[in-house]
């Protein structure tokens, strides 16, 4: 597997199941006859790569690589035990053999059947071609949805100005009451909510900006700590 | 007249059944220690052998070289026993539209399948089964004659007649399918 391919694979955002049908076909792995040792290994080095390029593993991914781990870890355990039994049922002296008698076998080549792609496989291919851009359409269409509901554009909406003076006095208000003159983004807000989140958040960037406030965050997606700035409001 | 070695042929047949590969006359000229005139000769009688309606298989030569593949007519009653096809799926869907809305924007198919696209393509001219030529900021793509020798067949209207039959009613819809 390419970098490339697989930058341009995570770009279109497959779900679990289109991630390890892309993998089969793409390390030419037979579908007929899956070997779960290799596809583990083929699974984890996709998803190394895929976090190489700092995006975020969908849970589900993650999961499936838990399970696939499992199962190969549960297959070599099983190999090592058949391997201890053999070892222990045949003793080579005991039998009294010559082994450099044994002539040296070796398994005769069989030819991996490729073959080209039929006339109802083109058919079939211009269907699901336009399964895909379906199925890609509603993906959109649901990220669009989830986008509109967690930001709403409407004529209901405050003014950005707006906001940000209303932020700027709720911190003014809860720091005066406080002895250790800091308080945190979650108290800032009325309910933890997506909507909320966002509606707050860019107002704190723009008063960390203009100084009014200093906002920290010690790590990604932990706590931000707010107290005033030197630039009075 | 050079006189045909049955024991090249021979090799000449093993290489090409073994190689999941085509095979250029140089490969099987290292293989077998003969001058690339001898291998053109010998791979004529595969031809000629072949060809014989009592042969299932064909010597077929492409732009990568020879390689022995099952003949296009008998394809379809056996392909279903390997799933290892030359083409992937994404190639083929790229080469499937290319088929049946071709001549059409590079960028229309990246429309339907997404950017992987791209790649599939490139990878479809290089085996020059489609070529492509400059359409503005965007690229035109057509199927070629390679891409009827690949599918055996002598002209574009016997596959459309093939996706007639197949999808019926369904066929209009998706060929008038806007790529947006």
């Amino acid at each position: 597997m390419k970098e490339q391919e697989i930058l341009d694979f995570a770009r279109t955002e497959p779900n679990w199941e289109e991630t390890l049908d892309w993998i089969i076909s793409e390390e030419g792995i037979d579908p007929w006859d899956v070997d779960l040792v290799e596809l583990s290994n083929v699974f984890s080095k996709f998803v190394e790569k895929w976090q190489k390029f700092n995006f975020t593993v969908p849970a589900r991914i993650v999961i499936v690589m838990a399970i696939l781990l499992r199962i190969k870890v549960e297959l070599l355990m099983w190999e090592e035990e058949e391997k201890e039994i053999e070892a222990k049922d045949i003793d080579i002296e005991e039998l009294d053999i010559d082994v450099s008698d044994i002539p040296h076998l070796e398994a005769p080549k069989k030819r991996k059947p490729v073959r080209k792609a039929t006339a109802e496989e083109l058919i079939e291919a211009f269907r699901k071609a336009f399964e895909t851009q379906d199925r890609r359409k509603k993906r959109k269409s649901g990220r669009e949805k989830r986008v509109r509901e967690a930001m709403p554009i409407d004529g209901t909406q405050e003014d950005i100005e707006e906001r940000i003076e209303k932020l700027y006095s709720r911190i003014d208000n809860i720091l005066e009451n406080m002895k250790e003159g800091k308080t945190t983004f979650s108290d800032l807000l009325p309910v933890w909510n997506r909507e909320e989140v966002v509606k707050n958040f860019t107002p704190l960037l723009s008063l960390n900006q203009e100084g009014r406030v200093i906002a920290n965050q010690e790590d990604y997606f932990k706590e931000i700590f707010v107290e005033m700035g030197d630039s009075v409001g | 007249m050079i006189p045909l070695d049955n024991d090249t042929r021979a090799t000449v047949e093993a290489a090409m059944f073994i190689s999941s590969r085509p095979l250029s006359v140089r490969k099987l000229g290292s293989i077998t220690g003969k001058e690339g005139k001898e291998v053109r000769k010998i791979l004529d009688e595969i031809r000629k052998d072949f060809s014989k309606k009592c042969h299932g298989v064909e010597l077929f030569e492409s732009t990568e070289g020879y390689e022995i593949r099952v003949k296009p007519k008998h394809l379809d009653k056996v392909s279903h026993l390997t799933p290892y096809s030359d083409l992937s799926r994404g190639q083929l869907k790229v080469l499937a539209l290319v088929a049946f809305k071709g001549p059409i924007k590079q960028s229309g198919i990246a429309k339907i399948i997404g950017n992987r696209a791209y790649s599939y393509i490139k990878d479809l001219e290089k085996r020059r089964l489609i070529r492509t030529e400059k359409h503005g900021r965007t690229k035109k793509l057509e199927i070629t004659d390679e891409f009827k020798n690949y599918f055996g067949i002598e002209e574009r209207r016997e596959l459309e007649e093939k996706l007639e039959e197949r999808l019926g009613e369904e066929m209009e819809k998706l060929r008038h399918k806007e790529e947006d």
